[in-house]
């Protein structure tokens, strides 16, 4: 302490600036080989400081060249000779030397049409898919979508369009170049300078004779990119250099950081340079995606800015949720809001896991109940109850296409059952995914082979079972490697090989002793998605589910572990839920692999997870905002205010007007009915009211299949027709607000709310409306405004609906907070 | 002569400089000449149209005086240094040196700028409302490359009327071979960069010449065959012109353009006798009915439009080329054409089969609006000569009643027109071939394409006879 304490004065005095100066220098890579002429190098600086982290200096580091057979110009290397030499590198009074090989300097280097022709059409955004790139191309020139077909894209170039794209005689004269550079008319505009290292590419591939034939040189395997996986940026050392290594398939490398393809997530929050310098714009997080050919990496940046009057005022935390939670928001500096009261509690946890209001009656002792673990308790209560396995065995169903129409005879109420038994037995996950991926048998008689049953083709079941199990959308690889992901076509049809001996027949689901797939572009017979097995004839999707429930595995458990967090909090960790891609990061990747690695050490225990995240502050945290967190809503500063689901509303309304069962007659009708249904076995009618009673038909949130009532189309309740959890629709329409003011539902239900709460007292009815509809009793102010409209009207059941229409359609009811 | 008026136009100059009051005289083609062809190669790309940057717009001359968003004069008559148009040439400021990301003007375009300026900034020609493309004059094409690096990709072939010569398309030039020996006998210099069509005259002494630059400029022409002076350009176009043809009296050619029109010009003077606008892609191939009667195009677009040969009308569409239900169903760009001495017309492209049909029969078939339930059996005349392609054909001839067509399946197929039935396929091309031509007196067949290996076959065996490369080397 006292040794910094001089070192300070003793910059100070000497007037240095370098109050920051880097405890120790690290430079990237430790040593750099210089293969052939056009060889380049990218060095990267970092100054590592005492208690803040890194810092780049590239920028401002010098660099001096022993022997000097390179040069360098802001990190960038370019041979020179061949021999041997090294660079030092001084920054912040440190100096670094790295050793450089120079060879090949005296061989010809012909410029490379697939990995750098081509990478350069991506990087100008040539082959894009709003240009060049699109299935009938732009101006009678068409190219694969981010060069994908070298084949293709070599004829349509060179021989292609009469050859007018490419002049050997005269490179210059190339439309290829000549377009982007606007030297002719181009509806693409300028994309292409003189300057820009693109251009020497271009020119000299089509000089050297627009040579195509390198499709045997080896392929590019892995792409490097450093710093990465994560960098942090804090003020005013705003700015990362990039350094990208592509390594191919013979084991060389190669430095690809002018040649690759910048994208940034979140524009406000991030820049990048077409040479990979990345620059901070405001404080928050967003990813850097480095593209080169079908290679894609992402680093995820987190810009730091100190918020004036900001103080970390250390909230307290209930478990690792919370602790991942705090640490990342003390990072960015956004203070959390402080816990909701009970009563906002109590209704957000009944809704989020049973989808239901609590009763009056409930959230009267909750709230009187002075035990300190009474939310604890009320959450273990719920987990155990009927209506939390319905509720979410039907958000679960939303997914896998459990509809009448699909799977006709009953099936869809089979599968539907089957989903609600494994959360009431908190069945394992990786055993319900088993099960479902594995299924084979009747549909009648076993319920999760519906799976197939329900989903038409092959390629959806590809589709669907990479969305739902591994939360990737690899729709777009069905024709070309995906573009902003390292799905390729040959992943897409390798998942398929999975189920390509998967056969229906009618209703029954059997496995056949062939079938292969094969690649639609190459015709090449492709393995199964997974590890080889070593038995040809088993059934490939025996080892494709054990490797994806296997622990380690880099989908399963995170995306279960954030559909959970979805749907307690309307947002998942990454987000959308079915959107995992390195382009689009988790907001906090260490809470999201802390969960799966929860949800993998307790054998897949769901109700666990569930448990642990309603347990956290982050979850019983107010929704109000303060001015440390306002602008904060992907972190979970603040509990995210949504309105309610569909099936959320109508049961709310239909509990408020006291026109459904409550859980409690519930049980007593089912127990009626089932007398009646035993004295009359016969009886097809006892029989139907008594199943329609146990599958909880009339409650929207607990029954098997979905309804689809105009007042449930309104609010986006999914059909059910595909594996997306965007079908179910959440932005508001008009047709929404009518059908809560003047709609039949609202109205008919009324009528009967006027006849229930008629019977109570004026200061009763208030009551018990405002403990059912908002799970607190009414204040002040609302009983005096309330009380002498009740005493003075004229007709009180034309009041009382009044009443609880008004009530209805307040944003505190209609809204999850 | 040249230095005749090289003296007054410099006189003109003295007098506008001694005067500043003089008024513009519109006698000297500085502008059209020196200036315009610059600012349309080096700057009309992004300061024309609705888009233009800076909102300054200088294709024609009127736009090109009045200032874009920086309110700056463009042209200070006798004062460049405050002219902005010339200040954005020469500026140290890299951000506002134009053209942006590019290089600089060369030294020689900048001082004819410059020099213009001083001379009062005056514009040669009658309308400067006139799109600066349109007054430009024909350019005046580089030499060839003395030693070729490579063999140029070839266009365009075409055998003397006697059949002793072989006419090949090369770079800014056209290679004379002899069709014996191989030899090279003359180079005819100072042409566009690529040839897409030669055509000798009936009576062997000058070749129409077609071609330009891809994207920039087209041109067709009346050479010398034995000098390759040009004797007469016909016109110039906005794109490359892919395709030309003489009537059968050769008094009249046509010409079709990337820039998608086709024009028609009378040799004896060069007078443009009309111009058609309506395929909607490059135009690929044009041909003259025997009788004189129709001149038909093809294009990219997919379509053959028959036109009346006197005044360029619309006579009838042929649709062949797309059709939604078998035979030959797909949409197939169309590249080649050719009329036989009856009238017949046969097209070809993609898909695999050559279409034969008639003018008036497609006319009829065409009807009208009102029979669209008879739609599939539009065309129905249509004869196809099929063959089993991967690739489009890109170049087709008819001679003697035999047609040969060739592409991007490195072959040549040679069907008879009548019974549509394959005869030969003359194998041995290892690229894609663009081009051929065929003598029937003497039974040659000559074929080139990409890798610029020209062959010289036998028709009536098929044999190959000879092998020479696109190059003077």
């Amino acid at each position: 302490m006292r040794l910094f304490f001089s070192l300070l004065i003793c910059f100070t005095a000497t007037g240095m600036v370098a109050a920051d100066a880097p405890v120790k220098i690290e430079v990237h890579p430790a040593k750099l080989l210089l293969g052939s002429k056009r060889a380049t190098g990218q060095i990267v600086v970092t100054g590592h400081e005492s208690g803040v982290g890194f810092r780049d200096l590239t920028a401002e580091a010098t660099y001096a060249v022993g022997e000097p057979l390179v040069e360098v110009q802001e990190g960038r290397v370019n041979p020179l000779k061949d021999g041997e030499t090294h660079i030092s590198v001084s920054a912040g009074g440190q100096t670094v030397k790295i050793p450089v090989t120079i060879t090949g300097q005296s061989k010809p280097d012909l410029v490379r049409f697939r990995t750098e022709t081509l990478a350069v059409l991506t990087k100008q955004g040539c082959n894009s898919g709003s240009c060049h790139g699109s299935p009938d191309g732009k101006g009678g020139f068409g190219l694969s979508l981010f060069g994908y077909d070298p084949v293709a894209d070599a004829e349509s170039i060179v021989r292609g369009g009469l050859n007018r794209r490419v002049d050997l005689f005269n490179a210059t004269d190339s439309l290829l170049l000549k377009k982007p550079m606007m030297r002719v008319d181009h509806v693409g505009g300028k994309r292409l300078n003189k300057n820009d290292p693109g251009y020497a590419i271009l020119h000299d591939w089509i000089s050297q004779g627009t040579k195509t034939d390198d499709g045997n040189l080896p392929t590019c395997v892995k792409l490097v990119v450093y710093p990465g996986p994560a960098r942090v940026l804090t003020t005013p050392h705003l700015t990362q250099q990039l350094s990208i290594t592509a390594e191919f398939a013979d084991g060389s490398s190669r430095d690809v950081t002018t040649l690759a393809t910048y994208d940034v997530s979140h524009k406000e929050i991030l820049s990048v340079s077409d040479r990979g310098r990345v620059t901070g714009l405001k404080r928050g997080q967003g990813a850097v995606s480095v593209r080169y050919l079908n290679h894609l990496e992402s680093v995820h940046f987190t810009i730091i800015e100190p918020v004036p009057g900001f103080r970390w005022n250390d909230p307290p935390e209930a478990n690792m949720a919370d602790k991942h939670i705090h640490t990342k928001l003390k990072q960015l500096q956004i203070q959390p809001s402080g816990q909701c009261d009970d009563a906002t509690f109590i209704r957000r946890v009944f809704l989020d896991l049973t989808g239901l209001l609590p009763s009056f009656e409930k959230t009267n002792a909750f709230l009187t109940d002075t035990a300190t673990d009474k939310r604890a308790k009320i959450i273990d209560e719920l987990l155990e109850s009927e209506e939390f396995a319905r509720y979410w065995a039907l958000r679960t169903a939303d997914l896998m296409r459990v509809n009448v129409k699909t799977l006709p005879e009953g099936r869809a109420e089979l599968l539907g059952r089957w989903l609600i038994e494994g959360y009431r037995k908190n069945t394992p996950f990786d055993q319900v995914a088993k099960e479902i991926l594995t299924a084979t048998g009747d549909g009648l008689a076993v319920p999760p082979a519906n799976y197939f049953l329900a989903i038409p083709s092959a390629e959806d079941l590809t589709e669907t079972t990479a969305q739902l199990f591994m939360g990737s959308r690899v729709n777009c690889a069905k024709c070309h490697n995906h573009p902003f992901e390292n799905w390729t076509q040959e992943d897409y049809y390798r998942i398929s090989a999975v189920f390509a001996r998967v056969k229906k027949t009618g209703k029954i689901v059997s496995i056949s002793a062939d079938g292969e797939t094969r690649h639609p572009a190459t015709g090449k017979t492709l393995t199964p998605f997974g590890p080889a097995t070593s038995d040809p004839k088993a059934d490939r999707r025996l080892a494709f589910a054990d490797w994806l429930t296997k622990p380690g595995n880099p989908y399963f458990a995170r995306v279960e572990v954030n559909r959970i967090w979805a749907r307690l909090f309307g947002r998942g960790i990454v987000h959308p839920v079915d959107d995992f891609r390195s382009s689009n990061p988790p907001a906090i990747p260490e809470l999201l692999d802390a969960l799966a690695a929860d949800f993998e050490r307790t054998g897949y225990d769901r109700k666990h997870i569930i448990r642990l995240v309603c347990n956290s502050q982050t979850y019983q945290r107010s929704a109000a905002t303060n001015n440390f967190n306002e602008a904060d809503d992907v972190l979970f500063s603040h509990y995210p205010v949504r309105r309610l689901s569909a099936e959320q509303l109508l049961d709310g309304i239909g509990q408020v007007t006291g026109t459904l069962h409550t859980p409690a007659e519930l049980t007593v009708a089912i127990a009626t009915a089932e007398k009646q249904a035993a004295a009359k076995p016969n009886d097809k009618r006892a029989q139907t009211t008594l199943q329609r009673l146990k599958d909880r038909s009339e409650y929207a949130t607990q029954r098997l299949t979905p309804e689809q009532s105009v007042f449930l189309k309104a609010f986006g309740q999914p059909k059910r027709e595909s594996p997306c959890a965007c079908e179910r629709i959440d932005e508001p329409t008009v047709d929404q607000a009518l059908q809560l003011l003047n709609g039949p539902i609202v109205a008919n239900r009324l009528a009967k709310a006027a006849e229930a709460y008629g019977k109570l007292t004026d200061e009763e009815l208030i009551r018990q409306l405002w403990l059912t509809a908002l799970a607190r009793l009414p204040n002040a102010a609302e009983s005096a405004k309330v009380l002498p409209l009740l005493k003075k009207s004229a007709s009180r059941p034309d009041t009382i609906k009044d009443l609880v229409w008004a009530v209805i359609n307040t944003r505190e009811f209609l809204l999850q907070h | 002569m040249s230095h005749f008026f090289r003296s007054v136009h410099w006189l003109a100059l003295a007098i506008i400089v001694a005067s500043v009051s003089a008024p513009s005289l519109a006698a000297d083609k500085v502008f059209s000449v020196e200036i315009a062809p610059v600012l349309v190669s080096r700057c009309i790309s992004c300061h024309a149209g609705q888009k233009a940057k800076g909102d300054y717009r200088l294709h024609t001359f009127k736009n090109l005086t009045e200032p874009g968003n920086s309110d700056s004069k463009p042209i200070v008559p006798g004062k460049p240094e405050e002219s902005e148009l010339y200040r954005r040439l020469v500026t140290a400021k890299a951000a506002e040196r134009m053209p942006p990301g590019d290089d600089p003007l060369t030294a020689d375009e900048i001082a004819a700028i410059k020099s213009w300026i001083i001379a009062g900034g005056t514009f040669d020609r009658p309308d400067p409302a006139a799109h600066l493309r349109s007054i430009l004059p024909p350019r005046n094409h580089p030499l060839s490359p003395e030693k070729y690096p490579a063999p140029a990709a070839v266009f365009a072939l075409a055998f003397s009327p006697d059949g002793s010569e072989l006419a090949v398309g090369g770079v800014n030039e056209i290679l004379i071979r002899d069709v014996s020996t191989g030899k090279l006998l003359r180079r005819l210099q100072r042409l566009p960069a690529r040839i897409h069509s030669i055509i000798y005259s009936a009576d062997g002494k000058s070749l129409l010449v077609a071609g330009g630059t891809s994207g920039e400029y087209g041109e067709v022409s009346l050479a010398d065959a034995q000098t390759g002076k040009r004797l007469r350009v016909f016109g110039l176009f906005d794109d490359i012109v892919l395709s030309a043809a003489f009537s059968a009296d050769g008094k009249t050619i046509v010409a079709g353009s990337a820039d998608r029109t086709v024009r028609a010009y009378q040799v004896s003077d060069g007078a443009e006798l009309w111009r058609s606008a309506l395929h909607s892609d490059w135009i690929t191939g044009v041909a003259w009915s025997k009788d004189g009667r129709f001149v038909a195009t093809a294009s990219k677009d997919r379509t053959v439009k028959v036109l009346e040969a006197a005044t360029g009308k619309l006579f009838t569409t042929f649709n062949g080329h797309r059709r939604q239900y078998a035979p030959h169903a797909g949409q197939f760009e169309v590249y080649a054409l050719a009329f036989d001495a009856t009238g017949t017309a046969y097209s070809a492209g993609g898909g695999a089969a050559i279409r034969a049909w008639e003018p008036e029969k497609t006319r009829e078939e065409n009807g009208s609006a009102a029979d669209m339930e008879e739609r599939f059996k539009k065309a129905g005349h249509t004869r196809y000569l099929d063959f089993p392609a991967g690739k489009p054909v890109f170049a087709m001839v008819l001679g003697d009643g035999q047609l040969f067509s060739a592409g991007g399946d490195r072959l040549i197929r040679q069907h008879d027109a009548a019974t549509g039935k394959i005869v030969h396929e003359f194998t041995g091309h290892a690229d894609w071939i663009y081009a051929v031509a065929v003598h029937p007196a003497t039974n040659h067949l000559a074929s080139g394409g990409f890798d610029g290996e020209i062959r010289i076959w036998d028709t009536k065996t098929g044999n190959g006879l000879a092998t020479f490369k696109a190059s003077p080397n």
